[in-house]
């Protein structure tokens, strides 16, 4: 390694180190106020509640008795100010507390209302604790104020999480850095793309139709791109009949989520539940469990129970995931050719651990989409599976390895995603361990576009207006010479114009792409060119390429759309032509 | 694959989101924002539409937005969501910069604002022309307006959202159950006709009805 190379890995370093270190001073921050917060506006609260149920009751002389009042920055707030007098193993005492809340709150009618009841000169109950006779209160019960104490509880998640993340962080950048260093070694040494050998025979598990009658033409030279093939007879897309084998080597796959991971976050999410839980249950049950009472069924034993059962449901689950650390790890390597839409690959499965416990194994790949609709504050994500087979299944798992091929259908859909919408390819790992919790493993892939594709040629067919200039005056109107494309072709056609008379600055014609469907729109300009001051009337020719992805395609959430715009700047008319850009010229539906 | 392309779908999300906000109270009247604008200047220009999830809040405050800016209002506009009730301090330096009487602050989700920003607000809201808000509870503001849905007014949605009178008149009968299964709440109701009509399968386990979408596979032809 040079020694730029090192200096520039340990100035990141120290770099990261400074920001863990902000990092876990900024959490820890949030996590020890949301703690001592939530200890001191609800543990202790609810503590001296209980310990007030044993005090002794008198009758208190109220001397004063107002609603006061408390301005702030953020408004004024109102406490009940109140003193009284009460005797006590025969001496007199002086008292100031009407319950357990600290601080002032908003609401005066209720505030007010307390204060009429108690004028002064009055007498009402108070309580006061024997063994210290100067602490007293006139309401002894629960309140409102308790509920004052869930505000911490978001402090609490910022700061655990965010502590929870840090410690994760590390293992997590480590994992990427090996993923991307073995992604970029493979890619170096990759191998130039072959055609299908002809005595390739295709898995039975894909289906027919996929490739039934499609003709595939081999590139003229090694990983051409631009290779151009000639187009079907019948027009249809020039996808390979039989999918063409990746080049050999390996990308090693790392599950999404890590199990020792979720295993320590459901144990800190566990323990601060249960912990608070069981303290608060501790001292209300406090006599009961010190032997000086049987009354175990009262209100507080009911409302305790749903608490107490997300608990344990929170101890199970920390069980469950503990146990599944035990489980067999799979582990999952891919061709570094593919994986590519229309391709198949190589796929070696591996067990470490006790494989032997496993009754079923199952490695499927998915294919599918994902929509994200946003309103008002409201978030919801739609998934529709477009694409499912069954690569592996054992049954009786007798060993710990094999391989298999995986075939990515064509036509179908490279991995792509935009704000809201998604293509997202997966290998799911399932293994079925009997009386034990099972192996369920999900390893994400990044499907490409084909590199060995042939490409279609498309003749012209102009689309869109026709003549010399549009018949509404104040309006644009596009002619493209052909609406059918391949992906990362150029789009040529003319916009013509009339301004009728009203002054505009320019004519701006845009590509771009859209999504229609159950998620909120993306829209994405991918290229722009404009005519400045144009004239009354008038025509102009312009090219704009397309990119390479996203393809034309429907399925059941997302349809993208690939659309010319030409416009009347600022304000004035819109005219759109709809294109598509995909392999064959053809829109693909999954 | 499905004969019914995303972009074809009665129920996709752009054909929703161009519906016009209507008050069952009122269906036909047409003059709902005139009406509340001069209740929101009676109120102080300040005030919340409240209403549960799904209930066209966001909606009638696009609608109070559109007509404050054609009345020359500069509209700073802040969205919260359940999952991100962040202001981004880009978005705090926009809405803090240049603050004065012709500016009216329109905040979808009020009560995801955390006490400190409400705070920060309050003390903004003084040198500005008004404010707006949703909410799904009473509370911070006066009330502007009460939503609420009904089962005529899904099916005047859905009637204008299908083009052809044969299928709505055969999914019409089914949907005062979507309306009750979903509590009223119309963006769900809308969600589960889309995948009706796409052919997905529901979440949840349905009891009984099935919109028949023969129709709509046709018109994908």
């Amino acid at each position: 390694m040079s020694r730029r190379k090192r200096m520039a890995q340990g100035a990141s370093g120290s770099e990261s180190k400074f920001g863990g270190c902000i990092g876990y001073g900024f959490f820890g921050i949030f996590a020890l106020a949301g703690l001592g917060a939530f200890v001191g506006l609800f543990v202790m609260p609810v503590l001296k509640i209980v310990d007030a149920r044993s005090w002794t009751e008198t009758r208190c002389s109220i001397t004063s008795s107002h609603v006061e009042s408390v301005s702030s920055d953020d408004g004024t707030t109102y406490r009940v100010a109140i003193k009284y007098t009460y005797q006590a193993d025969g001496t007199s005492y002086t008292g100031d507390r009407y319950d357990w809340s600290s601080g002032s709150s908003s609401g005066y009618d209720g505030k007010r209302a307390v204060v009429d009841s108690m004028p002064e000169g009055s007498t009402v109950a108070c309580f006061y604790d024997p063994d210290m006779p100067s602490e007293s209160v006139i309401r002894r019960g629960a309140g409102w104020f308790l509920l004052w104490g869930l505000f911490a509880l978001p402090f609490m998640a910022v700061g655990f999480g965010g502590l929870f993340f840090l410690i994760k962080a590390p293992a997590i950048t480590r994992k990427a850095s090996r993923m991307a260093e073995a992604e970029r070694s493979a890619r170096v040494h990759r191998p130039s793309p072959r055609p299908a050998s002809t005595g390739f025979t295709a898995s039975p598990s894909v289906s027919e139709a996929n490739r039934g009658g499609l003709s595939f033409q081999p590139p003229s030279s090694p990983g051409a791109f631009n290779t151009t093939a000639q187009p079907a007879d019948d027009g249809r897309p020039t996808w390979p009949d039989h999918p063409p084998m990746a080049p050999a080597g390996q990308i090693d796959l790392e599950p999404n989520v890590s199990r020792t991971g979720k295993l320590i976050g459901a144990l800190i999410f566990s323990a601060i539940w249960n912990g608070l839980i069981g303290l608060m249950i501790w001292k209300v049950f406090e006599d009961v469990f010190a032997g000086r009472s049987d009354d175990w069924l009262r209100f507080e034993t009911f409302f305790f129970i749903p608490f107490v059962l997300i608990g344990l449901l929170l101890i199970l689950f920390v069980i469950h995931t503990f146990l599944s650390l035990f489980n067999p790890v799979a582990h999952l390597q891919l061709g570094t050719g593919g994986p590519e839409v229309g391709t198949r690959f190589p796929m070696q499965w591996r067990l470490t651990g006790s494989s032997g416990r496993l009754r079923s194994l199952v490695i499927r790949i998915e294919g599918r989409e994902s929509a994200t609709y946003r309103r008002g504050t409201n978030t919801t994500t739609d998934r529709h599976t477009f694409y499912e087979e069954e690569l592996v299944r054992i049954e009786p798992v007798r060993v710990s390895q094999g391989s298999s091929e995986v075939i990515l259908p064509a036509p179908s859909l490279p991995t792509w995603s935009s704000n809201n919408n998604k293509i997202q390819w997966r290998l799911l790992v399932q293994g079925d361990i009997p009386f034990w919790p099972d192996v369920s493993e999900d390893f994400p892939i990044e499907v490409s576009p084909p590199a060995h594709l042939g490409r279609r040629q498309f003749g012209p067919s102009p689309v869109g207006s026709k003549g010399d200039e549009p018949e509404v005056p104040g309006s644009v109107e596009i002619e493209l010479d052909r609406i059918v494309f391949e992906p990362g072709e150029v789009v040529e056609g003319t916009v013509r114009w009339s301004t009728g008379g009203q002054p505009a600055e320019s004519v701006l014609i845009s590509l771009l792409w859209h999504t229609e469907g159950k998620g909120t729109e993306d829209t994405e300009t991918v290229a722009q060119t404009r005519v400045d001051t144009p004239s009354d009337h008038g025509e102009h020719r312009f090219a704009l390429q397309l990119e390479s992805q996203p393809w034309s395609f429907s399925g059941t959430l997302v349809s993208v759309q690939w659309i010319v715009e030409a416009s009347l700047e600022p304000n004035g008319d819109l005219h759109r032509v709809v294109l598509i850009s995909a392999p064959g010229g053809q829109e693909v539906r999954v | 694959m499905n004969s019914l392309r995303p972009s074809e779908n009665p129920f996709r999300t752009s054909r929703v989101e161009s519906l016009r906000y209507a008050d069952p109270d009122e269906p036909t009247s047409c003059d709902i924002e005139d009406r509340l604008l001069e209740r929101w200047v009676r109120l102080g220009r300040r005030a919340a539409l409240v209403g549960p999830k799904g209930h066209g809040k966001t909606t009638l405050l696009e609608q109070l937005e559109h007509r404050l800016e054609g009345k020359g209002y500069e509209i700073r506009r802040l969205r919260f969501r359940t999952e991100d009730a962040s202001l981004p301090s880009t978005g705090r330096r926009r809405m803090a910069t240049g603050l004065h009487g012709g500016v009216v602050i329109s905040i979808d989700g009020l009560e995801l604002l955390g006490p400190w920003a409400w705070w920060r607000l309050r003390r903004a809201w003084t040198r500005v022309g008004g404010l707006l808000a949703t909410v799904h509870r009473r509370g911070r503001l006066p009330v502007l307006h009460v939503h609420k849905t009904t089962p005529e007014l899904l099916r005047s949605l859905v009637h204008q959202l299908l083009d052809d009178e044969a299928t709505f008149r055969r999914i019409d009968r089914g949907l005062g159950q979507l309306f009750e299964r979903h509590e009223g709440n119309i963006r769900k109701c809308l969600h589960e006709l889309y995948d009706q009509f796409a052919g997905k399968p529901p979440h949840h386990s349905s009891s009984g009805w099935k919109p028949n979408c023969e129709a709509s596979s046709n018109r994908s032809s």
